[in-house]
């Protein structure tokens, strides 16, 4: 089926999955700012939901749910994953962007939040990419959710998985399993943000790393490609790629985050 | 019906009252025109609505005419009196939207003695078909060109878009000539398959098109979108007939299911990571017992390797001569015989430095100058096996005088080497 005819609608919605590192490091300053990097990543999660809320108000105010959201949190407590939505919304796992603005968090300058930031324990980022295949694979066998825009996973961290198995192999397989897992408009995209606390050397959409950081190498080959359509809307955004470039980003400012979480939003 | 409207929105939106697609037309003028407000900007609706109502009363065909011509439609858009939700989110929610604008895309078309002006701005598209074919697309002709243009007109940009950004053109139309006028969604789906101009030019009433609409969208061949369609079919004869939904339509509200996921049991996690560290430490054991295993081979190897190649050395060496260095390697020293001989007294142990001369009866050194014994005698000559010469002792003759009791000291096997080299 071609993508191009998908609408998502409310009768045919998309599941957007967020991945955040809440381990110790993320207190570390994001790039050349003042702030740690787990404000950085709060910051850009509350961004993108009122971005996608934008995209979802209809003309008469009502929010249509064209989008179905999960805020999964890692490292908040050793080795637990969590749902990272908290007041009314605690303990759901996947949010329907309606009710996510029935009820926000709290609000910072008169604008909405739902997530804040933590920065505590270790990093069970294999744990957190298996709780987002279960969530990816119940999501698309109910329903009529074969019929949708396969789900966006992206992943936001600072570092290496404290549960990563022997070269990593547990978290690559996971990962794998994860991909494998497709509507009838294609397989589950995952993407990785890469945040650091280095400045300089940003990498945005590469089509190839040449690093000896087995982080960044180990994330890149975590990243799906960026399909056809992904590719033609960050080319609109300004940004040079070409088709084979991953979902992936290094030390990319907050302006990035988000419009890269824009990006694999899809319209 | 020379001139035929026909509009139906999207199942999403429930009922007509919420279509974001919006007409005009003239009679009198010959002008019709239809604006796509889109989906996600602020009131695109009421956009739409001032855009195609404003041109029908005044229609500027001219670029910067058009242009100019938008501030009217703009400055009544800015002065409806909104209300927000009470919601605190969801108001914020509107108002940042409310200031990015309203947005919209925009044909007007005049039919005019036997010719047609358009002037547009977006993804709206036109066909002109006879009875036999398709015979012109504008302003796209297929469907890539029709994807990549994204201009529209904003209340809050409207300064910013280039002519450029304008379509503009004046065609002849023939007698037979038809006009299909329609918006996005359709006009993609008339680029990819042009068997359904024919279908739409059939239409006769709302039921057709209707039916039409919703067959595409179950079979997912047209973008589930607000449609609008405008046919001519005699532009010299400009009647109009609109076929819209009735008030009471509505589609069916489908049943929202909250999605509820399967709960998530940290112990599956656990009992999947135990797994494979059982399978893993079973690999480890494995591979230790295979690596023991692999040193032992390689030991048994070295051993077999050095017992070969010494099989080979001696064999070689004594085909070569070179076996007498060998054996004097290999040699023991000189063994005297320690059996005593019956009836015999013990002899004193010979002191091999003693000197020639002594009344001691001695066992002469082999520096001793006494003349020695006379050699062995030769091998055979064979080139077969290598032959060793077993030590030859020689029996002790009751005389005062001991014989030497070694049989070849080591000065006359390296004189036999010698010889037979």
């Amino acid at each position: 089926m071609d993508i191009r005819n998908l609408t998502i609608s409310s009768t045919n919605p998309c599941l957007l999955v967020y991945l955040i590192d809440q381990s110790g490091s993320m207190d570390g300053k994001f790039g050349n700012a003042n702030h740690p990097k787990a404000i950085e990543v709060a910051n850009a999660i509350n961004e993108t939901i009122y971005e996608v809320g934008l995209r979802c108000i209809g003309g008469s105010g009502e929010v249509k749910n064209r989008f179905e959201i999960a805020v999964i949190g890692y490292g908040k407590d050793e080795d637990t994953v969590q749902s990272a939505w908290e007041g009314q919304l605690k303990d759901k796992w996947v949010v329907s962007i309606k009710n996510i603005f029935d009820y926000p968090l709290s609000e910072m300058n008169g604008k909405p939040i739902w997530v804040r930031p933590y920065h505590v324990s270790n990093t069970p980022m294999t744990k957190a990419f298996f709780n987002a295949r279960k969530l990816c694979d119940d999501w698309i066998n109910w329903g009529n959710h074969r019929d949708c825009h396969p789900p966006i996973v992206i992943n936001i961290t600072d570092g290496e998985a404290t549960d990563g198995g022997h070269n990593f192999s547990d978290l690559l397989n996971e990962v794998n399993r994860l991909k494998s897992l497709r509507t009838n408009y294609g397989q589950v995209n995952v993407f990785n943000i890469h945040i650091s606390d280095k400045g300089g050397d940003r990498i945005t959409f590469p089509n190839a790393v040449y690093t000896n950081d087995s982080n960044q190498n180990l994330l890149f080959d975590l990243s799906s490609n960026l399909d056809e359509n992904m590719v033609r809307l960050a080319n609109q955004k300004n940004y040079n790629i070409n088709m084979g470039a991953k979902g992936y980003v290094f030390n990319g400012n907050a302006a990035d985050l988000i419009n890269f979480l824009n990006i694999g939003t899809p319209q | 019906m020379p001139v035929k409207i026909f509009q139906l929105h999207k199942r999403s939106s429930y009922t007509y009252s919420q279509i974001q697609d919006k007409f005009s037309y003239s009679e009198g003028l010959k002008v019709v025109t239809i604006a796509d407000g889109t989906t996600q900007s602020f009131r695109s609706d009421l956009w739409a609505n001032l855009l195609t109502g404003n041109f029908v009363l005044n229609p500027q065909f001219d670029k910067k005419s058009f242009l100019n011509s938008l501030g009217n439609s703009i400055h009544k858009f800015n002065a409806i009196d909104f209300t927000f939700s009470s919601n605190a989110a969801l108001a914020y929610l509107e108002k940042q939207k409310m200031a990015m604008g309203a947005t919209s895309t925009f044909m007007g078309l005049k039919f005019d003695n036997n010719a047609l002006e358009i002037i547009s701005c977006g993804d709206g598209n036109i066909f002109i078909v006879n009875d036999e074919a398709k015979l012109k697309a504008l302003p796209f002709s297929d469907i890539e060109a029709l994807d990549n243009n994204k201009s529209f007109i904003n209340t809050e940009k409207y300064t910013e878009i280039e002519e450029e950004e304008l379509y503009y053109n004046k065609v002849a139309l023939d007698v037979n000539d038809k006009v299909i006028i329609c918006t996005d969604a359709l006009s993609r789906l008339l680029l990819q398959d042009e068997s359904h101009l024919k279908q739409i030019l059939q239409f006769k009433n709302y039921q057709d098109f209707f039916d039409f609409c919703i067959s595409l969208w179950d079979a997912k061949k047209m973008q589930e979108d607000d449609i609008t369609l405008v046919v001519v079919d005699n532009p010299n004869n400009f009647t109009t007939s609109t076929f819209v939904p009735s008030a009471d339509f509505e589609f069916e509200k489908e049943q929202v299911y909250e999605f509820i996921p399967t709960p998530i049991n940290d112990n599956e996690m656990n009992d999947y990571k135990e797994l494979i560290e059982a399978l893993r430490k079973e690999f480890y054991d494995i591979n230790t017992k295979i690596t023991k295993l692999e040193s032992i081979f390689k030991f048994l190897l070295i051993i077999t390797v050095i017992n070969v190649a010494l099989n080979v050395y001696v064999s070689y060496g004594s085909l070569t001569g070179i076996s007498g260095k060998l054996k004097e390697q290999l040699k023991f020293p000189s063994i005297s015989n320690p059996i005593p001989i019956p009836g015999k007294p013990k002899e004193p142990v010979p002191n091999t430095t003693e000197t020639v001369g002594s009344k001691t009866p001695t066992v002469p050194s082999t520096n001793a100058t006494v003349a020695p014994p006379p050699p062995p005698p030769p091998p055979p000559p064979t080139k077969a096996a290598p032959v060793v010469t077993p030590p030859v002792i020689p029996a002790v003759k009751p005389a005062t005088k001991v014989a030497p009791v070694a049989t070849v000291s080591k000065k006359d096997t390296a004189g036999k080497a010698r010889k037979r080299s």
